[in-house]
């Protein structure tokens, strides 16, 4: 499973990114923003996006949005991973089309399974 | 030849472990602390400075074998602490035989360097254990410019958004990086700073500072 993983906090792709490649093996590209990660998707998909929800400029959802509306693009999978995770915001979430939601703080040591399960076996 | 940098603000017998490392083709640099300069084949921490030294080194030479020369018996869940999550090689308990631990040491670095070729990456937890301890040496510069951004958001309200930004980014990075108090602090001041209660965003800043404290020097 090929990763891009989209935060614009450092420390949180920092420590994501050596837990999902340290740990679970998943090739991880970094995007700092939600209008990067477009750009990388598109000249590269990957299996999987995994996506904050609050950024500056573009936040996940509209992002999420934009995928879905590319052709191209639309099937690609996406995993919110965000501090806001109350049960109403992960049911707007997953209506609006993601794969499931990764509560902030995440666990490094769990992060690579919890996405596992989420992907299903492949 | 193989160089032993030996930080140790204790009692060790520097003279005769310099002389038995010699012996066997050695050198002992002393040293209060390891600048990113040194490039010795190992690392000696004594106790006292004792385990923040340890998460120095690490943070800065996540590679470099780490030998802790510990003043007492240590308990086990600090030894697993230095071996798991620091990825120090050997734990040894003051006091030394010299000659013994001349031996040791230079058995470290060839068990080392057979195990690894010079390409080869270190260990998961030696990566996350420094990733933290950068993390941690960050923490009072982070909270600093949260409070920038609050001084600066009460002179003019349209800075308030930048000031819930950054406290919604260290909140999440901080419970990922293991420190959940402190993550739970910054995410009530978050929403503290939404609803704009000046007295209570004062008294989460100075929780938010007694955290970073603890983790920067814990015990205090």
């Amino acid at each position: 499973v090929r990763i891009l993983l989209v935060d614009d906090a450092e420390d949180i792709r920092r420590i994501a990114h050596l837990s999902l490649e340290g740990l679970g093996r998943f090739p991880t590209a970094l995007a700092a923003s939600a209008a990067e990660a477009l750009a990388m998707a598109a000249s590269d998909p990957p299996d999987l996006i995994v996506m904050d929800v609050l950024m500056p400029d573009m936040d996940g959802p509209t992002a999420l949005a934009a995928l879905r509306r590319d052709p191209a693009l639309r099937a690609i999978p996406v995993v919110f991973m965000t501090a806001r995770a109350q049960p109403a915001d992960e049911a707007r979430y997953l209506a609006l089309g993601a794969i499931g939601v990764i509560r902030k703080p995440f666990d490094p040591m769990t992060l690579p399974g919890e996405l596992q399960r989420l992907v299903g076996p492949r | 030849m193989i160089t032993t940098l030996l930080i140790d603000h204790g009692g060790t017998a520097r003279d005769t472990l310099r002389d038995a490392l010699a012996m066997r083709g050695g050198i002992l640099l002393d040293a209060t602390a390891l600048t990113d300069h040194d490039t010795p084949d190992i690392v000696v921490v004594g106790d006292p400075p004792g385990l923040e030294r340890v998460r120095q080194v690490r943070a800065s030479h996540p590679r470099l074998p780490i030998v802790f020369l510990a003043a007492r018996a240590q308990d086990l869940p600090v030894v697993s602490q230095l071996v798991n999550e620091l990825g120090v090689a050997l734990v040894v308990n003051q006091p030394v035989d010299p000659t013994v631990f001349a031996r040791q040491l230079l058995a470290v670095v060839a068990r080392l360097r057979d195990r690894s070729p010079p390409a080869t990456r270190p260990t998961f937890a030696a990566e996350l254990a420094a990733l933290r301890a950068a993390f941690a040496a960050k923490l009072p510069d982070k909270l600093a410019e949260i409070a920038a951004a609050i001084a600066a958001a009460r002179w003019n309200p349209a800075h308030a958004p930048a000031a819930r930004m950054l406290a919604h980014r260290l909140s999440g990075s901080a419970g990922s990086y293991g420190h959940t108090a402190l993550g739970a602090t910054l995410e009530a001041l978050e929403h503290a700073l939404e609803s704009g209660a000046a007295a209570t965003v004062d008294a989460l800043m100075e929780t938010a500072r007694a955290h970073v404290l603890q983790v920067r020097e814990p015990g205090s």
